[in-house]
């Protein structure tokens, strides 16, 4: 199992608290990650290298990432705990505002797109803090479509 | 600070809140400026303004180059732009190669800022008269501090700033890094370079070529897909002969 050093930037990683799931690529970023694409770089920049869903303020602010996931059915939630029928993605912040998200899988472990590295899988949230990320600010939650939409056409 | 900047600190600051009507602190600063252009032209972060304006009348050479891009990196999304008027001006400018510099950033600014972000940068308006000794003495100094060739200079570059912003998701960050800003500042001549490390390596140099060429053949709706963007410019590259 592929894992990657402890570092500075980094500083919790272990050999069992994470691994690589992917090659390097720049395609696209931990938030269009969190956000289920992977064919494009998100981020509140006026800048067409980075996109942004429409009408949500452009500046790289808490309220701004939440408005942005929103469009995407989230809101905010308390914990990062495993709930059924929910998936989770939690905002990271640093003392200049947002830096990077992860997403919850379904066996309650966390995904991250770190920048143009890698994609890691990861045991809780706290493992990408450090000074690349900062700290865990905000989670984010929203009921599984799928799962509902299985749940009518079985009652139905 | 000198006592100019200190003038131009105290109208900043001077609870003097420019409402678009009139004549604004700005343009009473700029005397002599009776077009409408800098009419707009508005400063509205004032740790920026006060970065720039501690660098006084050439803010634009070199080191102090630097300091505005770390001043603003560190200001983040407090971008600034300039007028067209300036734009003007600075394309009237080619004494010096600092002057060139000058206009490659100031367009990479206006590239990164957009209409629906319309931040003015007043100050950008002393970089209509830079060619003074200052610029000669340090297109000079340029000469000196870099003897190394273009392509070692770019490679160098290019290494440190991926390096510095590889788990960075901040495109912010990730093209107002120093190492960046002073690829841009390269000029023109490094065009072929940057469509090359974009074919063979990828990554997001396309703020760099938006400043570097003025050219933009990324549709719209292609924003922040690397792949398409990619493709548009290394197709923009090859029309041009550039690659």
């Amino acid at each position: 199992m592929l894992s990657l050093q402890p570092t500075l930037d980094f500083p919790h990683f272990t050999p069992d608290n994470h691994r690589i799931t992917s090659p390097k690529t720049p395609e696209y970023n931990c938030i269009g990650w969190a956000a289920g694409e992977t064919d494009r770089f998100w981020w509140p920049a006026h800048h067409p290298d980075a996109y942004w869903p429409p009408n949500i303020p452009r500046t790289p602010t808490v309220d701004a990432f939440i408005a942005a996931f929103a469009t995407k059915g989230y809101a905010v939630c308390e914990n990062g705990n495993l709930e059924v029928g929910y998936e989770k993605v939690v905002l990271y912040v640093n003392q200049d505002g947002p830096t990077h998200m992860a997403r919850q899988l379904p066996d309650g472990k966390w995904t991250s797109k770190l920048g143009r590295s890698f994609d890691i899988e990861h045991s809780d949230p706290s493992v990408v803090n450090g000074s690349a990320y900062g700290w865990v600010s905000t989670y984010l939650r929203r009921k599984i479509v799928e799962n509902l939409s299985v749940s009518i056409e079985s009652s139905v | 600070m000198s006592i100019t900047a200190q003038r131009a600190y105290q109208r900043y600051f001077g609870g003097n809140e420019w409402t678009g009507e009139s004549s604004s602190p700005v343009t009473d600063y700029f005397v002599g400026t009776e077009d409408d252009e800098y009419r707009n032209a508005v400063e509205v972060n004032p740790r920026v303004a006060a970065a720039l304006l501690e660098l006084d009348v050439a803010p634009f050479l070199t080191a102090e180059h630097m300091r505005v891009h770390e001043a603003l990196a560190a200001h983040k999304h407090n971008f600034v732009t300039i007028s067209a008027e300036l734009h003007k001006q600075l394309a009237a400018i080619d004494v010096f190669e600092q002057a060139a510099n000058i206009k490659r950033w100031s367009a990479g600014l206006t590239w990164w800022a957009s209409a629906s972000n319309p931040y003015y940068l007043c100050e950008a308006k002393k970089a209509a008269r830079p060619v003074s000794f200052k610029a000669a003495k340090s297109a000079q100094a340029v000469a000196d501090i870099e003897p190394r060739s273009l392509e070692e200079t770019f490679a160098n570059l290019t290494d440190e700033w991926k390096g510095a912003t590889e788990f960075s998701s901040s495109m912010t960050d990730i093209v107002m890094h120093p190492a960046y800003q002073r690829i841009i500042g390269l000029g023109p001549k490094v065009i072929p370079l940057v469509l090359r490390d974009l074919e063979v390596n990828g990554g997001h140099w396309f703020a760099a070529l938006g400043a570097l060429t003025g050219a933009n053949p990324v549709d719209d709706e292609d924003a922040g897909r690397h792949r398409r963007m990619r493709e548009a410019w290394l197709n923009w590259g090859r029309e041009q002969e550039l690659i």
